[in-house]
C-alpha cells in the first residue's frame, strides 16, 4: 500500500514501526508530505502507535494480489476466465510439445524428428505414456550409427541426445574374429596393438588391403614350431602418412546476387500442426530468395505450447555477372584449400603438408596437387589365414635357452 | 587478545556507502530528523548527519537503514 503519513512527529512514529518489525520502505517527501510504502497487516499493527504518535495516514493506492483478488471478486466471468486459464495451462503442460535433437552429425535433426514423431511420439502425445528407455532401444535399432543415446522429457520438451560412432565407415564393434586391414596406402608412422599379432611397425609401407593386425595369435613351443593357434578380434590403432589427391577448378565468371534493401515478412501460425496463415502470402518466384523460421510459443525455457508462429522472410534480388580478378582468383583458390585443410581436421586426420599449384588463365582458375595426411587407417576385415611369408616374418628367430 | 571491531566492542555506528548514491547505517538508536536534504541518526555516542539531495529511505528495519539519493556528506556530532 502506498501511504501517507501526515503528523508532527513523523521520525517517532518511523522509530517505533522499526522496532515493532513493521516494514517501512521507499519514504520520500513529496510536497513537505511523507508518501511510503507498507504492508496491510503492518498498517493493522500500527494503529496504537498512530494513536501514540497523533499520526494521521492517508492510503494513496492499494496495490499487491490480495488487493486485485478484492478488487475483482465481483466480476465472476473473469475470475472464471483466469482459472479457465490456469486449468489449460495446467493441462496442456502434460502433453510433448517440442522434440529436440542433438550431438547428431551424419543423421539430420529433421530426420531424426520425423521418424520419432511418425513411430513412437506425435506432438501432443501424453507426457505418461513416454516410455523414454523405450524410445533409446528403437533408435538405436534403428540408426546403426549411433553408439549412445539418451531420451529425457524437461516440462513439454523431450530431449533426444546422441552420440554417433567415430568413424561410420569403420565398424570397430565387430563381434567375431577379424583382422585389421589398411584401407589405404601409405607409410606406417605409429601402431598399437590391442589384441592380435601386429605384421607391420613404424615406417612399413602399407598398400590398401595390406593385413596390418591379424586376429591369428600363435603360441610357439620351444622349437619353434606352431603348437597352437587362436582366433581373437584384432584391436588396435595404427597411424600412417597417407597422400590425398586435390583438383580444383572453377570459371572466373560468376554470378552474384545483388539484394535489394525491401524485405517483405509474412506470418502464419500453427495450431496442434495445422497451419493458419495470418497474412496473404508471397509466392517464391524467380529473383527471389525466401528464409522461412519457426518461433515457438513458450513460457519460461521448458513449457512449450502447442502454437508456433512461422515467419517468411522475402528478399528480393538481381543476378549481376562478375568476374574474378587475377589476384582474386588465386585467393579464392587459396581459401578453397584452407576449406578443406579445415574439413580433413575437423574428421582427426592432421594435414602434414601439401603440394598444391594454383595456375589462373583468361577463362578459370585451377587448382591441381596433393595433401600429405597422416590419419588412422585400420579397417575391420574377417579373418585371413597368413601367407607363408608373413608366417616367417612372425617366427620367433631364436630358440629358448633354458 | 581478541581484536573486535568497534561497533562489537563500542557500538559504533557502521556505514557503508556505495559511491555517492546510496548510504547504509547499522548500529543506531534512532531517527531523529528527516527531510529530502538531511537525515540525522542518534548513534550511541554522538549524532550520525547525511547531507544530500533528493533523498529517500529505501528501506528502514531495526537498527538499519537504507537511504539513496546523492550523498555530499556524512558527519559525526557530539
Amino acid at each position: 500500500m502506498i501511504i501517507e503519513l501526515k503528523s508532527d512527529h513523523v521520525e517517532r512514529f518511523l522509530n517505533l514501526c522499526a522496532k515493532q518489525n513493521i516494514e517501512i520502505w521507499n519514504l520520500k517527501k513529496n510536497h513537505g508530505h511523507n508518501v511510503c510504502y507498507m504492508m496491510k497487516d503492518g498498517l493493522k499493527r500500527s494503529e496504537t502507535l498512530q494513536k501514540k504518535t497523533n499520526t494521521d495516514i492517508k492510503v494513496i493506492r492499494k496495490a499487491g494480489l490480495p488487493f486485485f483478488l478484492c478488487q475483482y471478486c465481483k466480476r465472476k466471468l473473469l475470475l472464471c476466465g483466469m482459472f479457465l486459464c490456469l486449468f489449460l495451462l495446467f493441462g496442456l503442460s502434460q502433453f510433448v510439445w517440442e522434440i529436440d535433437v542433438s550431438g547428431n552429425v551424419s543423421y539430420t535433426k529433421e530426420d531424426i524428428i520425423k521418424y520419432v514423431d511418425e513411430e513412437f511420439i506425435p506432438l501432443g502425445t501424453l507426457k505418461m505414456k513416454v516410455d523414454c528407455a523405450d524410445l533409446e532401444e528403437q533408435l538405436r535399432l534403428h540408426y546403426d550409427e549411433i553408439a549412445w543415446v539418451s531420451c529425457s522429457l524437461h516440462g513439454c520438451r523431450l530431449s533426444i541426445n546422441i552420440k554417433e560412432t567415430l568413424d561410420k565407415n569403420t565398424k570397430n564393434n565387430a563381434s567375431k574374429p577379424c583382422d585389421l586391414v589398411a584401407s589405404k596406402n601409405g607409410v606406417i608412422t605409429s601402431i598399437v596393438t590391442q589384441n592380435g599379432t601386429p605384421l607391420v611397425q613404424k615406417g612399413d609401407k602399407v598398400k590398401k588391403g595390406d593385413t596390418l593386425i591379424t586376429g591369428n595369435i600363435y603360441i610357439y613351443s620351444d622349437s619353434n614350431e606352431v603348437l597352437e593357434t587362436h582366433k581373437e578380434i584384432a584391436e588396435g590403432t595404427i597411424w600412417a602418412k597417407t597422400r590425398a589427391a586435390y583438383e580444383c577448378s572453377f570459371l572466373r565468371s560468376y554470378y552474384k546476387k545483388e539484394y535489394k534493401n525491401k524485405k517483405s515478412y509474412t506470418y502464419a501460425a500453427y495450431l496442434c500442426g495445422k497451419r493458419v496463415p495470418l497474412m496473404p502470402e508471397i509466392k517464391q518466384e524467380e529473383g527471389m530468395d525466401q528464409i522461412t523460421e519457426k518461433i515457438p510459443l513458450k513460457i519460461g525455457k521448458t513449457f512449450f505450447l502447442p502454437f508456433y508462429l512461422e515467419r517468411t522472410i522475402t528478399r528480393r534480388f538481381e543476378t549481376v555477372k562478375m568476374e574474378y580478378g587475377k589476384q582474386e582468383a588465386y585467393k579464392e583458390a587459396q581459401n578453397r584449400i584452407e576449406k578443406k585443410i579445415r574439413e580433413f581436421e575437423e574428421k582427426g586426420i592432421k594435414v602434414l603438408s601439401d603440394n598444391i599449384e594454383i595456375s589462373v588463365n583468361d577463362i578459370k582458375c585451377e587448382a591441381k596437387g596433393y595433401f600429405i595426411l597422416e590419419e588412422p587407417i585400420g579397417k575391420i576385415r574377417s579373418i585371413r589365414d597368413l601367407t607363408k611369408e608373413q608366417e616367417e616374418k612372425l617366427k620367433p628367430t631364436e630358440e629358448v635357452a633354458w | 587478545m581478541l581484536l573486535l571491531s568497534g561497533d562489537v566492542l563500542y557500538g559504533d555506528v557502521l556505514i557503508r556507502t556505495i559511491g555517492n548514491r546510496e548510504v547504509e547505517v547499522e548500529n543506531f538508536r534512532g531517527i531523529i530528523n528527516y527531510d529530502e536534504t538531511k537525515l540525522i541518526l542518534q548513534g550511541k555516542h554522538q549524532l550520525v548527519i547525511i547531507s544530500g539531495e533528493c533523498l529517500v529511505i529505501l528501506c528502514y528495519i531495526d537498527n538499519m537503514i537504507r537511504l539513496q539519493g546523492t550523498i555530499c556528506d556524512i558527519e559525526f556530532r557530539m
